[in-house]
């Protein structure tokens, strides 16, 4: 932009200086700055001198010397500075993109996070008073338009598969953790995928010697299962909703941390009360 | 959590909490407040509730009632009063956070003196968490200075900077991102102040209070001899008489004043360049060192320095907010760059 027109820095104070008559070596003595430098400034070399800051606060010494407006001779500078951009140091390269870039995504992650949040707040309300009662049906729903029929059977092609297995596991006797680890398959895959109704008779059961425990829950319930053995069938925070269904050799002692969550409880198809069913009472129970 | 979730809607703030003033710099917005390091207290009986912060405040300093006191909570850059300097900065970030949605939660780098105690660190990392900061960096004044005024820190090459507080003067050399040698000396603009009020009393014998003093500074003050002579009317309480008087006082005479404050820190200049290793000496010796800070506006100080060295020296642009603004940049350089120069978490 209009170079020409303007009259460089370093060029004015060279003027200046000549004016007054000094030499070169008197004005960088009087300036504590070395002869190169000041023959560099002179020039308008700016290659020649460190950064910027350093370049401009030589040029402001320099005018106030000469007796020149240092702001002014200054700003020439840092117009010419500001228009090529030579100089790196001054502006931080790649600086002022970064937060622009890191901007944006931050506030998508904050309206991510705050809509996160709401819907945290806000969903157990709503599913805290239906329940148990919503979600079943939804899963319900989810899968019986297309295979409602389809879907018993499998689940007692299932059960039968394993039952066999079981027995020859049972006969076999040969390692007793193989015989829990073969117990809770079966329970794993019958909590997972059998239908609401109970569909294996007791019977059958009972000829393998095993009991059944069915326990349909309608809160969040920590519990213990025990077998005859003493062997935990299972431990921990069982999720509402969860009908769980645990083979093993009755009696069974049970340990259940919430009375009010076990809405219904079946041992070998038979109804059992709890002694109590009062929210948060504890019950230790052995069946039968 | 949801205090990162407030530092969603925060912006990353440099503090220069300084004995003098308080500056805050804002990411893409710049200094966004510079104001007096001062609070006004009013006291209901054992009760005490803030009055005013900053420039209010200051206006109160010296001029206040006795249910008021209007104190300065920063003293020799570090806190002498924990309390009304939490007070001061939860006022000051909640000033340029004007959403009033969330209460601010925003991550501040505050500067601290380099030759602060591991004590007073604390103090001021934790008056800045109790004013509402999510996270607090501290670095060292010189440090954000050379970066404000645009020295090649991370470069092997010495830069020094001497940075003239208010309540200290900062002088360090500093190279590759590190500081190699730094000193500080409790000399600054207050220094200044008290030399006057202490000058005129003396050859006067009247008293003027700190606010005139400052304002004499400003006006005539000068560091060097042989620059244009000014002069300024102020009125004292004349000692002996008892009663407000007139007179005049010249830039000679501050000169004169001024004197032992600014011998301690040419001397602290020239200690901190006799310990330089030899190379950053030199890059010193060549390039030359610069002034930041507020001590930077008092007239030739440059000069002072120039003649006592026999280096260059330069003043930083915009000598007053170079802490202010070197933080800023700072944080910037921690987020683009991983930039490590922060003395501590």
């Amino acid at each position: 932009m209009s170079d020409k027109m303007v009259v460089l820095p370093g060029e004015r104070c060279r003027k200046a200086r000549e004016a007054m008559g000094w030499t070169t070596a008197e004005a960088a003595k009087r300036m504590h700055l070395s002869q190169t430098y000041l023959l560099a400034l002179e020039a308008d070399d700016y290659e020649r001198l460190p950064e910027a800051t350093f370049v401009k606060g030589y040029l402001k010494n320099y005018a106030r010397l000469l007796g020149l407006p240092a702001d002014e001779v200054a700003n020439t500078f840092q117009q010419m500075v500001n228009e090529d951009a030579f100089d790196k140091p001054l502006e931080l390269p790649s600086l002022p993109r970064k937060p622009a870039l890191l901007g944006r995504p931050l506030v998508w992650v904050s309206l991510l996070v705050l809509i996160g949040v709401l819907a945290v707040i806000f969903w157990p309300q709503g599913s805290s008073e239906t329940g148990s009662d919503t979600l079943a049906p939804v899963e319900e729903m989810a899968e019986e338009p297309e295979q409602s029929e389809d879907i018993e059977q499998p689940v007692e092609s299932e059960v039968g598969e394993a039952e066999p297995f079981e027995s020859a596991m049972a006969d076999v006797d040969a390692e007793p953790s193989a015989e829990i680890d073969a117990g809770q398959e079966v329970a794993d895959v019958t909590d997972e995928t059998v239908a609401e109704e109970p569909a294996v008779d007791p019977d059958m059961l009972a000829s393998n010697g095993l009991d059944r425990l069915v326990l349909d829950l309608s809160a969040d319930c920590w519990m213990e299962i025990r077998d005859a053995n003493g062997r935990v069938l299972r431990q921990g925070v069982k999720p509402a909703g969860a009908l769980m269904r645990v083979d093993g050799k009755a009696p069974f002692s049970l340990k259940i941390g919430n009375a009010a969550a076990i809405s219904e409880l079946f041992l070998n198809g038979e109804v059992v009360t709890l002694p109590t069913d009062s929210p948060g009472s504890v019950v230790n129970l052995t069946l039968p | 959590m949801i205090k990162r979730i407030r530092g969603m809607f925060s912006t990353d703030l440099s503090i220069d909490l300084g004995t003098a003033n308080t500056l805050i710099y804002v990411r893409g917005r710049g200094i966004v407040l510079d104001e007096p390091s001062v609070v006004a207290i009013r006291h209901h009986g054992a009760q005490k509730s803030v009055a005013a912060v900053g420039a209010d405040a200051k206006r109160m300093l010296g001029r206040t009632p006795g249910n008021i006191t209007a104190i300065r909570p920063m003293k020799d850059g570090v806190i002498a009063d924990f309390d009304v300097t939490e007070k001061m900065l939860q006022y000051f970030i909640k000033k340029v956070h004007d959403t009033g949605f969330f209460p601010p939660a925003p991550r501040v780098l505050v500067c601290v003196p380099c030759k602060s105690t591991q004590v007073e660190r604390r103090a001021i990392q934790d008056s800045a968490y109790g004013a509402g900061a999510r996270d607090v960096y501290l670095i060292e004044e010189p440090m954000a200075a050379a970066i404000g005024a645009g020295l090649p820190v991370e470069e092997a090459r010495g830069s020094m900077v001497v940075d003239i507080g208010g309540g200290t003067t900062e002088i360090a050399l500093i190279s590759l991102n590190g500081v190699v040698y730094s000193e500080s000396v409790r000399i600054g603009g207050d220094r200044f102040d008290e030399a006057i009020v202490a000058f005129v009393r003396k050859e006067y014998g009247s008293l003027i209070g700190e606010s005139t003093a400052e304002r004499i500074k400003h006006e005539i003050g000068t560091a060097y001899p042989g620059g244009e002579i000014r002069e300024i009317d102020v009125r004292g309480r004349n000692l002996a008489e008892g009663v407000p008087r007139s007179f005049t006082l010249n830039s000679e005479e501050i000169l004169e004043a001024l004197k032992e404050p600014l011998a301690a820190i040419v001397n602290a200049v020239k200690n901190a360049l006799e310990a330089s290793p030899p190379e950053l000496a030199s890059d010193i010796a060549e390039r030359g060192l610069v002034i930041t800070g507020g001590g930077a506006l008092l007239r030739d100080i440059d000069r002072l320095l120039s003649e006592e060295t026999g280096l260059p020296v330069i003043i930083a642009d915009d000598p007053l907010t170079c802490v202010a603004r070197g933080g800023g940049k700072a944080l910037e350089l921690m987020d683009s760059q991983g930039f490590d120069m922060l003395a501590m978490g």
